[in-house]
């Protein structure tokens, strides 16, 4: 491997990039300071070829040339000797700007996506409106996420060939990108993942943006490069809207659900979010007749990334807050409720099978007990507008959500992502992916380990194949791909590999998809989860307290269950963070993991279920401290002080 | 401004502006690749270092200070013993803190169990609110006092052994 012995800190060249100040408008140029010819800068019409990167399916331009798109939007890079130096010059870099007249909201990208399901017709608009309805509302605006945390891109060259060390969850569009716009040949570029912990994808688009600007300036002044920046999110803006209506028996007759997705300036995967949002907000109860529609919007706000989930986890949260609101009658609480419903499953449909949902039900009614839910719930509920000045300013929320992982079917059908088991002719596993996480490793030899070596008792070692340029490209590390998709796939290779290892003369590889492409429904549930919050409004900062949190997990084949707890513990936190709420100093984590241990079962997304059960706890607990029926997230003592006083006018 | 200081174990000279944070000296002038945040004092506690045996956030620390003291950054303490008991308690109560702030919360627990070796009467609360410095919510408070009250003892029974 390359490393960076070959320079210090004296002949390596540093680079800063400038961001736009202001949000949408034309981009008319640059006011220069005169600086000398130890700094050098790179701007959008410099970039030979393309001024973009080619993600997924879209393109991101790397610069703004002609029109700022968003406020953050990169304006140029500027390079210098030294990072303080740069950092001194940049700041007396003006953009040139015109405001732009037609200032529009967001507009629709592509085409909504619209499924229904059921036995029963759409009833008419007539017919709805005689039938008894309730609605919800869900909100989670749009967010910046900047991390103080620098990290480094390096980029230099290496004889013919280039070595760019990065933090990155995908290093196959580095590799792409770095050779389309410096012309080296993808085979002599190396890349060097930096060791990285993404909070919110936050190493997934922005590290290719870098690496490509780094590339470009080593090539240009054949100096060792070193950029610096900041890891930044953003996350798109959900709004969902959820309306069930009863027939004249109380049955749920109808369930009509509409989401629009503001994914900023370039949105990612629109399709693919489309697919994944439809899956969360299914109901997870019987219903005569299901429609969705998941509109996506561009706007002029900093391109969205994955953020832990492609909009699964607040459509799933939606649902949550909505079934809360079920119960009609005050007697009734969210979990007693869920309880009084019909055993059996969900009704089977393209995107998620049928989910047997009284098999939860039992491990629902354990966190319910522990937690005195519905002791709280109804005291909350009673005490509303008796308590004190303020009112009750605590609340208590519940909420429940099914695991998913990985892309779609349909998407899998189209990807690329592969990897490839070999069994080589010195009787070794090597697996070939560039997918190559330690906690995933582990995972992986041991289902090797059970389907080949352990079964014939041969003696066998697992090979895992170092990353280069013949690395089979797995695709992103997001979404738990790598341990929920990717695991059981491995496992039906394996078994083709022992099943003809004696067979056939070695080497036998096999190559697969890190999806199924032959799954019957878009995602397979895996893992189910329900959750409680309780929590107070601080009298003193209008924050929301987290006071407690009751988890409950059902799983499948669950390898490591301190590894699994801590990662769920982790994901809740930090959902917890994003949605604005603090935590008390007493507040405790209340866990508790059962395991299926299903042969056939596949390790549940833990991301997911974290963020849709923490999500959907933390509004339903704040809908109940507050009082209002739809506060939007994330949310902090501004928005709570507004919902609380508009309460207090209200009465 | 010339400032003598001994950063991790080396006994340096520099020539520094006297109110550039420890923060950006470390980065910067010394490229020390533990300490990697600069949150400009927003207190994002993610770029602890051991000041005299201290916990402080570098980015508080203007160079003027750092004359005659000695610092140690995560680069050489991940390497002493202190740092493999930490290990020992992260894995013990089943929680390690993120890549994020792992470093600086490594180093804010070592001051701390240092604290409770000398007064182990200290109040819950004081050690909650030290941790508390760290603006990622990777863990809960009651997982880290488990793990500052874990190395304290691994300490401490070291101690005695050594007596």
């Amino acid at each position: 491997m390359a490393d960076r012995k070959g320079f210090t800190k004296y002949n390596i060249q540093y680079g800063l990039i400038l961001r736009s100040p202001i949000g949408h408008s034309k981009l008319l140029g640059f006011n220069l300071p005169n600086l000398d010819k130890s700094f050098f800068i790179l701007k959008g019409e410099d970039l030979e070829g393309n001024n973009s990167i080619s993600f997924i399916d879209g393109d991101i331009p790397i610069f703004a040339s002609g029109e700022i798109a968003y406020k953050g939007q990169p304006l140029l890079a500027l390079f210098g000797t030294d990072f303080e130096s740069v950092e001194i010059a940049l700041s007396k870099i003006t953009p040139i700007t015109e405001p732009i007249d037609e200032e529009s909201g967001p507009t629709e990208f592509i085409e909504p996506y619209e499924y229904s399901f059921g036995k029963e017709q759409i009833p008419s608009d007539e017919e709805l409106s005689k039938m008894r309805k309730t609605e919800s509302e869900f909100t989670f605006n749009a967010t910046l996420f900047s991390n103080p945390y620098r990290y480094a891109t390096y980029a230099w060259l290496d004889g013919k060939g280039i070595t760019i060390e990065s933090p990155s969850q995908w290093e196959e569009p580095i590799r792409k990108n770095v050779s389309y716009h410096t012309g080296i040949s993808e085979n002599l570029i190396e890349i060097i993942n930096q060791k990285h912990f993404s909070k919110r994808d936050e190493y997934l688009i922005t590290p290719v943006i870098f690496s490509v600007i780094a590339a470009i300036a080593a090539k240009k002044t054949g100096l060792p490069t070193r950029m610096r920046s900041v890891a930044r999110a953003a996350r798109p803006q959900f709004k969902i809207k959820k309306t069930t209506y009863f027939d004249e028996e109380g049955n749920m007759a109808f369930e009509d659900a509409d989401m629009s997705v503001d994914q900023g300036a370039y949105p990612i995967a629109p399709h693919e979010l489309q697919r994944q949002a439809m899956a969360g907000l299914l109901p997870l109860y019987r219903v005569g007749r299901f429609r969705g529609r998941v509109s996506i919007l561009k706007s002029f706000n900093a391109p969205a990334s994955f953020s832990g989930g492609l909009g699964y986890p607040e459509a799933s949260a939606a649902s949550s807050v909505h079934i809360s609101k079920l119960p009609m009658k005050n007697t009734l609480t969210p979990i007693q409720y869920f309880d009084s419903f019909d055993s059996g499953s969900t009704k089977f449909n393209d995107i998620l099978p049928s989910i047997d949902i009284s098999e939860y039900q039992d491990s629902i009614e354990k966190i319910s007990e522990l937690s005195s839910y519905n002791r709280k719930w109804m005291t909350n509920s009673l005490m509303k507008s008796e308590f004190g000045l303020m009112g009750n300013i605590r609340g208590i929320g519940f909420a429940m959500a099914v695991g998913i992982a990985g892309f779609s079917t349909t998407f899998a059908k189209h990807s690329p992502f592969e990897a490839q088991i070999t069994y080589t002719q010195k009787h070794n596993i090597s697996l070939n992916t560039s997918g190559s996480s330690s906690r995933d490793i582990e995972y992986w030899k041991s289902i090797i380990e059970n389907e080949i070596v352990e079964k014939k008792g041969s003696e066998g070692a697992f090979i895992f194949i170092e990353r280069s340029s013949d690395t089979i490209d797995s695709g992103p590390d997001t979404l738990n791909r790598f341990t929920s998709c990717l695991t059981p796939q491995l496992k039906e290779a394996a078994m083709k590999i022992d099943s003809i290892k004696d067979k056939e003369k070695p080497p036998i590889s096999i190559r697969f998809k890190v999806e199924n492409p032959n799954s019957p429904c878009e995602f397979e549930p895996s893992g189910f989860g329900a959750e409680i919050i309780e929590l107070s409004i601080s009298e003193y900062s209008y924050k929301p307290v987290v006071r407690n949190i009751w988890a409950t997990l059902n799983l499948d084949n669950v390898i490591n269950t301190k590894d699994v707890k801590e990662r769920i513990k982790r994901h809740i936190l930090l959902t917890l963070e994003e949605c604005g709420a603090v935590l008390s100093n007493t507040c405790k984590i209340n866990l508790s993991i059962v395991d299926h241990n299903k042969n056939d079962g596949i390790l549940s997304s833990i991301v997911a279920i974290a963020k849709s059960m923490t999500m959907g706890a933390f509004l339903n607990a704040l809908k109940q401290a507050t009082g209002k029926e739809s506060p939007e997230l994330p949310t902090g003592a501004v928005n709570i002080e507004s919902l609380l006083s508009g309460r207090s006018n209200e009465n | 401004m010339k400032i003598e200081c001994v950063i991790d174990g080396k006994m340096l000279s520099l020539n520094l502006n006297s109110n550039k944070p420890l923060s950006l000296v470390l980065q910067e002038d010394l490229d020390n690749s533990t300490v990697n945040a600069h949150c400009r004092g927003r207190l994002c506690g993610l770029c602890a270092v051991l000041m005299d045996n201290e916990a402080v956030l570098s980015c508080m620390v203007p160079a003027f200070e750092l004359n005659e003291k000695e610092i140690r950054t995560f680069e050489t303490f991940q390497k002493e013993r202190s740092m493999r008991d930490i290990e020992r308690a992260y894995d013990e109560v089943g929680v390690k803190p993120c890549e994020t702030c792992y470093q600086s919360r490594s180093i804010i627990i070592e001051s701390l169990s240092n604290k409770l070796l000398e007064r182990p009467n200290t109040p819950s609360e004081q050690i909650i609110s030290e941790l508390s410095v760290i603006d990622c919510s990777c863990m809960d408070t009651e997982d880290m006092l488990k793990i500052v009250k874990r190395v304290t003892d691994l300490k401490r029974r070291r101690n005695v052994r050594r007596s």
